[in-house]
């Protein structure tokens, strides 16, 4: 990104770089969609609904050969509509069949289920590659028991790391940079870098930019937010001297355990309700 | 035009011992404004396993209310170069086929050792003569153009076409 | 291309023509179209059905294959019946759609709101970075052509996967 150059170059030179530290806003994405609220749920019913009576007629001759044994199954567990007949009285309205298709409502097409789980053998039903689909739950273990430091929690909404310092406050990890010239580093090479000290080194994470997201604090303790993403590995904290403890946090549980200025600065570089 | 089209269609001949015949002209039904019908399908909804166990639902016309992918982005070791845990399932195992084959493929079974030792006697003398054929059998090798080579190749750092080159301009006319 | 529906139309206004053609019969009987009963002097002509001639209208049989075929593959022979609403099921399904459009221009207006919070942040920031350290803000705003997205990132699904997070991930150093 480039940004409008401020004419007051001869300005910094003149300050004094005391106490930059380069910030560290590390997220983990979502794993799964968001959950829908109400309103999304009874709209996407709604219109699904909609389409499902709009649908053409199932073509079924396309799908299954005639005289097949497929075609023999999936018209054992069609339930077929109920045709005009002359002198009956129709209480929910005289039938308008076409291609065996009532044409007033919609077309319910019930599939065969052709996982054979009696006729196949037991000893690899577990790892078949024809076992019926059961999906996994979308809530998990961590969610239950609240383990703030598992990544497997809240799969639906981002996280983010925080910190709790020494003091006793909660923040976004932050670094010092480096002041001397030759060992001076980028600020996301610094903060890469002091996550890598602070965690370990088996994480994989993915810096979205050099550019800093944001800012926190005045001029001689500026802190400047570099976004990142894990990608996978762990964060354990194995430094015990600046932090104490870590965890990994909603927006909205963020704004429970931060104090509220530094909330209002940054929570707009946060994703989440 | 419609018309022409639809005796067009019938008089190519699409197929051999197609008979040519052509429509006689009828005259065309005008849809009116706001009577056309848009075309929409039957579909279900499919639940579809990703070969790492995440299920998606998406809606098809096929009809089929499952469909499980065995490869997939989510094992391949292109997608996931960090990981060395990913299970790849073989295909066909579990299918009608492999059936067949535990319980059938040793009565069939003479066939195949015989085609295998021929090849395995010939390679024995191979082995015992001089290093000269084997160094040239590894530049025969190193020729061959394997999945290793694009492997590389789609490896590389390929590098983004940064902008501020030449751009195409308009061309003046010379006359 | 032609569509199905389109054929149809077409085979439904070609047996309409025939349809004409095949009951006009009486009326081209009468002599200067003159309505049958008002002339007295003959008696009344009544139409009487003939021994029918040709088997259905005056096509081959494999014409009329193809005709039947392509009536078979309409699609209005496969499309459900027209969706007729009522004036209150009108304004209910308008009441839904209007309170969708509203929702979705909350959501689109709340993100427009976020993303100019965020731009102004970063604007912010590097103006503070340029006053602080011109070197660090060379660095923050150096071009990161041929950066990529990670591969390994994933997009997400209705439910987790069976691993959910891979942990054991062991940094190569090269």
């Amino acid at each position: 990104m480039r940004l409008q150059t401020v004419s007051s170059r001869g300005l910094a030179t003149t300050l004094k770089p005391s106490g930059i530290r380069a910030g560290l806003i590390l997220s983990r994405i979502p794993i799964i969609t968001q959950d829908l609220n109400k309103l999304e749920k009874q709209y996407y019913e709604y219109q699904s609904e909609l389409e499902k009576r709009l649908m053409w007629t199932f073509p079924q001759y396309y799908y299954f050969k005639r005289g097949t044994l497929a075609e023999k199954r999936f018209l054992a567990v069609q339930k077929g509509p109920v045709s005009k007949q002359p002198g009956v009285w129709f209480p929910q309205g005289v039938p308008d069949i076409k291609h065996n298709r009532e044409r007033r409502t919609k077309q319910v097409v019930n599939l065969p289920q052709h996982f054979d789980s009696a006729a196949g053998d037991q000893t690899s039903d577990a790892d078949s590659v024809s076992r019926p689909i059961v999906p996994n739950s979308r809530s998990t273990e961590a969610d239950q028991t609240n383990d703030v430091q598992s990544l497997e929690r809240k799969l639906s909404e981002t996280l983010y790391l925080l910190v709790k310092s020494t003091e006793g406050k909660w923040r976004f990890p932050s670094f010092p940079v480096a002041i001397e010239t030759e060992s001076k580093k980028p600020l996301h090479a610094t903060a890469e870098a002091g996550l890598r000290e602070l965690g370990g080194a088996n994480v994989n994470t993915w810096t979205v930019s050099n550019t800093p997201a944001g800012v926190w604090g005045a001029a001689d303790s500026a802190e400047f937010m570099i976004k990142s993403h894990i990608v996978s590995g762990r964060f354990d904290l194995k430094q015990k001297s600046q932090y104490n403890d870590f965890a990994w946090l909603t927006k909205e549980e963020i704004q429970q355990r931060v104090d509220d200025a530094y909330y209002r600065g940054l929570s707009c570089l946060l994703a989440g309700k | 035009m419609l018309k022409s089209l639809i005796s067009k269609r019938f008089a190519s001949g699409a197929y051999h011992g197609a008979v040519q015949i052509s429509i006689p002209k009828r005259p065309l039904k005008k849809i009116k404004l706001g009577k056309a019908r848009p075309a929409i399908y039957h579909k279900f909804d499919v639940q579809v396993e990703l070969s790492d166990g995440s299920v998606i639902t998406r809606r098809s016309q096929f009809p089929k209310s499952q469909i499980r992918l065995i490869q997939d982005q989510r094992n391949n070791p292109l997608w996931n170069e960090s990981r060395d845990d990913l299970v790849v399932v073989d295909a066909n195992a579990g299918g009608r086929l492999d059936k067949f084959k535990q319980k059938y493929d040793q009565v069939f079974s003479f066939e195949s050792p015989s085609s295998q030792q021929p090849a395995a006697e010939a390679r024995k003398p191979e082995k015992a003569e001089t290093d000269m054929e084997t160094k040239t059998k590894d530049q025969d090798e190193d020729d061959e153009f394997g999945m290793d080579d694009y492997m590389s190749l789609l490896n590389d750092n390929a590098q983004q076409v940064q902008s501020g080159g030449k751009l195409a301009t308009k061309k003046r006319d010379k006359k | 291309m032609i569509k199905p529906f389109q054929y149809f139309c077409l085979f439904i206004a070609w047996k309409l023509s025939h349809f004409q053609e095949r009951h006009s019969i009486p009326t081209a009987m009468i002599p200067n179209g003159r309505p049958a009963m008002k002339s007295l002097g003959n008696p009344v002509l009544q139409f009487v059905r003939g021994k029918r001639t040709k088997s259905k209208g005056t096509l081959s049989p494999a014409l009329q294959r193809a005709v039947t075929q392509l009536s078979v593959m309409s699609a209005g022979r496969k499309q459900p019946r027209m969706l007729k609403l009522s004036r209150e099921d009108l304004v209910k399904h308008q009441t839904i759609q209007n309170c969708w459009a509203l929702y979705q221009k909350e959501l689109r207006e709340n993100r427009n709101t976020q993303l100019r919070l965020q731009y102004k942040s970063t604007e912010q920031a590097m103006q503070l970075l340029e006053q602080l350290d011109p070197e660090l803000f060379e660095a923050a705003n150096a071009s990161e052509a041929g950066k990529r997205f990670p591969l390994e990132m994933r997009v997400p699904t209705e439910y987790p996967p069976n691993k959910i997070w891979h942990y054991n991930h062991k940094t190569k150093e090269d």
